[in-house]
């Protein structure tokens, strides 16, 4: 078996893709991130794991052959593992189904674990496809609705879920502010079918989810359907998406009951 | 209302700058504190009313101590004017007369007719009524001195004591403020003047009390105690006592060696 | 003989407070009117009515509340420091308050019981409080209890940086942006009733101090013998300032400047005197919070600003203009 046996990943989501695919032996280390039960789709998996924090210093003393790392934060490191002439792969953030797959696939053909890869691809195509089609004409509205009253707009990850899923992703209808924020009043004015939390909001400790924890919000959802959908399952572009696409379409079936 | 101090001492930061000193003043007098810098004059009148603590012995009024006073009580018989002519907002001069009034007024009441009526007769008395709508900061420094003098007398004290309140006045208003005094005194008031100017107090003052180093030289009528022996040892000047047209006047004739 | 061509000092108070009253009132109808949903106050449907309780009610009371206390407190710090550039931040409040709820939120008491917020800034905020009189002393004067509260100022801000930084929280950088701007947006009627009445009771000892304050323009021997007990005076206006302004920052965040700029546009009107300052600039503080909040809403479509912001945005021209004022009344 050939490829890279000590394999160092510097980010959440390449953590998981690597866990998921090569074996343990041949995993150096990863970050703390893929432990943490919040964050992390396979927390049980990465457990036991050596974490690095991804200082250049710290990745080289494991002897890298592979290093892989998403796009942001970590530039400089990856800069100068580079300039010491180690192989390092940067796997793009997925926006889309299609990019998930794209990223499945780089991770797997850089380990060298190519069949792995497509195994598990198509694994998550044919849950995919077992989901119930959607009847309903028009389609029934979702909203991603997060922290500081962030949305998840057209042409994201979460957009793509929904979409999945049999929704139409209503972020688009609202006139946002300028960071992409719903101002709760609207969201009140004009709900959606379908509204999507991401965990209690009692377990954030910042003083930004305090729209989570709104009285009115809590009226809201007295009146329509919503759901609480841990992040975890939707953060990485992993194939564990499914099960957040898998929860939603047995939504739809709320809506029906809680009426229009 | 007697005003009097026993065996006074009081430290300011650790230094004793009352050594055991004895002060009455009547009412119906107008008493004046002389002495040279430092002898202690603004710290015997911030004593007697009430501002620092004895250190050993007691500064009383009527007979019951300075501190045992209830400070609204105290505030309505006994009137305190800083010699530091201080006023830190720009108010109206009548604003500031005003401020005498606020031991008489309860918390959040407006003016009453009576306050009105105690404000008018101290601008009238210290002649500033013309200025009394300018705002104070913007008057001279003697016309401000007089507005603040106006400020003690709206209290209608039974008892004032004022710290140099004559410094800084142009000669017509150092009369007429002296002449005021004496009249308050004559109505029955207690009054205390610190003062530097020697003729001012032979001129208008029943008694005079002479201060050195915190302690009492000599207390009694001007002529008794303004003599040169007195005044060569307090203030290290030969001088003379003299009167020119029935008015006394202390000259100053040289710095003795 | 009373003065014909002025205004007697007790006849400028009705007129002047009653048209402050009746522009808060104003802008507290105003804000209530204003949100991103329509302007006005009948919106349609069920949830107009969740919309106006929940929502643009304890927007408008925080507002009235909060620029209230910081006018207010503003009026008192400045009439007791006898400096008109005091107000709250300046002698370590806002920071202590802000420290205290940062610590609340990330220790985790505010998840655990709900009165941990207000709670934890009103701790923050006295404690910061007390490190000021005890830096300065009792009897400093102005300059070294500003300089003092310039000192704790800065180890707040150091210390709330420090636990962000520390913080597992991945919003930590976002949450310390998110204090030190100052946020009306999205509070609610539980941290109303939280805040209100540790507020109502900071300005209540707060306007208490005014006849003090009125005194203290003659210096502090003169108010002593006009009958002030100073040391009353003084925790009065210590502790007035850590109840009110230390539960409006634990809501709202820092918000500046109000407490600066709203005693200085009134000083002429309530004509110098600290006492009269003292009401007017509560009431002067809650309008232009109010109005400042109008505004931010009316804008919000184009461009999405904090509350701090704004009131820092209005108060540092003025600051140039005092600048420009004292040069030329200074000049020969």
């Amino acid at each position: 078996m050939t490829g890279p046996s000590r394999i160092v990943s510097l980010d959440l989501c390449t953590d998981q893709l690597l866990v998921e695919l090569v074996d343990r032996a041949r995993i150096a280390a990863v970050t703390h991130l893929a432990a943490d039960p919040t964050v992390s789709a396979i927390p049980e998996k990465a457990r036991g794991l050596a974490i690095t924090r991804g200082a250049a210093e710290d990745v080289l003393g494991y002897d890298p052959d592979l290093i892989l790392a998403g796009p942001f934060g970590v530039a400089a490191s990856v800069d100068l593992l580079r300039r010491l002439g180690r192989r390092v792969v940067i796997v793009p953030l997925p926006q889309d189904l299609g990019g998930m797959r794209t990223a499945v696939r780089t991770v797997a053909a850089a380990a060298g674990v190519e069949q792995q890869g497509e195994a598990m691809i198509a694994d998550f195509d044919r849950r995919l496809a077992s989901l119930a089609a959607s009847s309903a004409q028009p389609l029934p509205t979702a909203v991603i609705y997060q922290i500081g009253g962030s949305v998840s707009g057209p042409g994201s990850l979460a957009d793509a879920a929904l979409a999945a899923a049999g929704y139409r992703n209503m972020a688009g209808d609202y006139r946002l502010t300028r960071g992409g924020q719903v101002p709760l009043e609207l969201l009140l004015a004009d709900p959606p079918d379908l509204i999507v939390l991401s965990t209690g909001a009692d377990e954030y400790r910042t003083a930004l989810a305090d729209n989570l924890r709104h009285p009115a919000l809590h009226l809201l959802r007295q009146r329509r359907a919503s759901i609480e959908l841990p992040w975890r399952h939707w953060l990485c572009g992993t194939p564990h998406i499914v099960e957040a696409v898998e929860r939603l379409a047995e939504a739809r079936a709320d809506i029906g009951a809680r009426g229009r | 209302m007697r005003v009097e101090a026993r065996n006074l001492h009081v430290r300011l930061k650790a230094r004793e700058v009352l050594a055991g000193l004895d002060f009455a003043a009547q009412a119906g007098e107008l008493t004046a504190v002389i002495g040279p810098n430092g002898a202690g004059k603004t710290t015997l009148l911030r004593a007697l009313a009430g501002l620092l603590p004895p250190a050993a012995g007691a500064a009383s009024l009527d007979g019951r101590a300075v501190a045992e006073w209830p400070p609204r009580e105290l505030a309505r018989a006994l009137a305190y004017l800083p010699q530091e002519r201080i006023v830190h907002w720009a108010l109206t001069a009548r604003a500031v007369v005003a401020l005498g009034r606020l031991p008489y007024r309860p918390m959040g009441a407006g003016e009453s007719a009576a306050d009105a009526r105690a404000i008018d007769a101290a601008l009238a008395a210290t002649d500033v009524a013309h200025l009394q709508d300018r705002p104070v900061l913007e008057i001279s420094g003697g016309e401000r001195a007089r507005v603040l003098v106006a400020r003690a007398l709206a209290q209608q004290p039974r008892a004032l004591l004022a710290d140099e309140p004559a410094a800084g006045l142009d000669p017509a208003h150092q009369l007429t403020l002296f002449a005021h005094l004496s009249k308050l005194a004559a109505g029955g008031r207690t009054v205390v003047v610190a003062l530097h100017d020697l003729s001012l107090a032979a001129r208008f003052c029943h008694r005079i009390v002479l201060m050195q180093a915190g302690r009492l030289v000599a207390a009694g009528a001007p002529e008794d105690v303004l003599t040169g022996e007195h005044l060569a040892a307090a203030y290290g000047i030969k001088a003379r006592f003299v009167q020119v047209e029935g008015v006394p006047i202390v000259l100053p004739l040289e710095v003795l060696p | 003989m009373t003065s014909e061509a002025g205004v007697k000092p007790g006849k400028r108070a009705l007129p002047l407070l009653s048209v402050l009253a009746g522009l808060a009132v104003v802008a507290f109808l105003l804000s209530l009117a204003t949100g991103p949903s329509g302007f006005g106050f009948s919106l349609r449907g069920e949830a107009g009515a969740i919309i106006f309780k929940e929502i643009r009610l304890p927007r408008a009371i925080l507002g009235a509340l909060v620029g209230g206390a910081l006018g207010l407190s503003g009026a008192a710090l400045q009439g007791y420091l006898r400096n008109p550039l005091a107000e709250p931040s300046l002698v370590g409040v806002s920071g202590g308050a802000a420290l205290g709820a940062v610590l609340a939120i990330h220790l985790g008491l505010a998840a655990a019981f709900a009165f941990a917020l207000p709670l934890g800034g009103l701790a923050g905020a006295a404690v910061a409080m007390l490190a000021v009189v005890a830096l300065a002393g009792v009897h400093g004067g102005p300059v070294t209890l500003i300089l003092a509260g310039l000192a704790v100022s800065a180890i707040a801000t150091a210390l709330i940086s420090l636990a962000l930084n520390l913080s597992q929280n991945p919003f930590a950088a976002v949450e310390m942006v998110l204090w030190m701007m100052g946020s009306l947006t999205d509070r609610s009627l539980t941290q109303v009733w939280l805040a209100a009445p540790l507020i109502l009771l900071g300005m209540a000892l707060l306007l208490g101090v005014g006849r003090a304050l009125d005194a203290l323009t003659l210096g502090e021997d003169a108010a002593a013998s006009l009958g002030i007990d100073l040391a009353r005076t003084r925790l009065a206006v210590v502790g007035g300032t850590a109840l009110s302004v230390g539960a409006a920052t634990a809501v709202t965040g820092i918000i500046g400047f109000v407490g600066l700029l709203v005693p200085h546009l009134l000083r002429p009107f309530a004509g110098h005197r600290p006492g009269l300052l003292l009401p007017a600039s509560m009431l002067g503080g809650a309008t232009m919070l109010l109005l400042a909040d109008v505004a931010l809403r009316l804008i919000q479509p184009w461009v999405e600003l904090r509350i701090g912001v704004l009131t820092a945005l209005i108060g540092a021209p003025f600051f140039v203009w005092l600048v420009l004022k004292t040069r030329a009344e200074l000049a020969p």
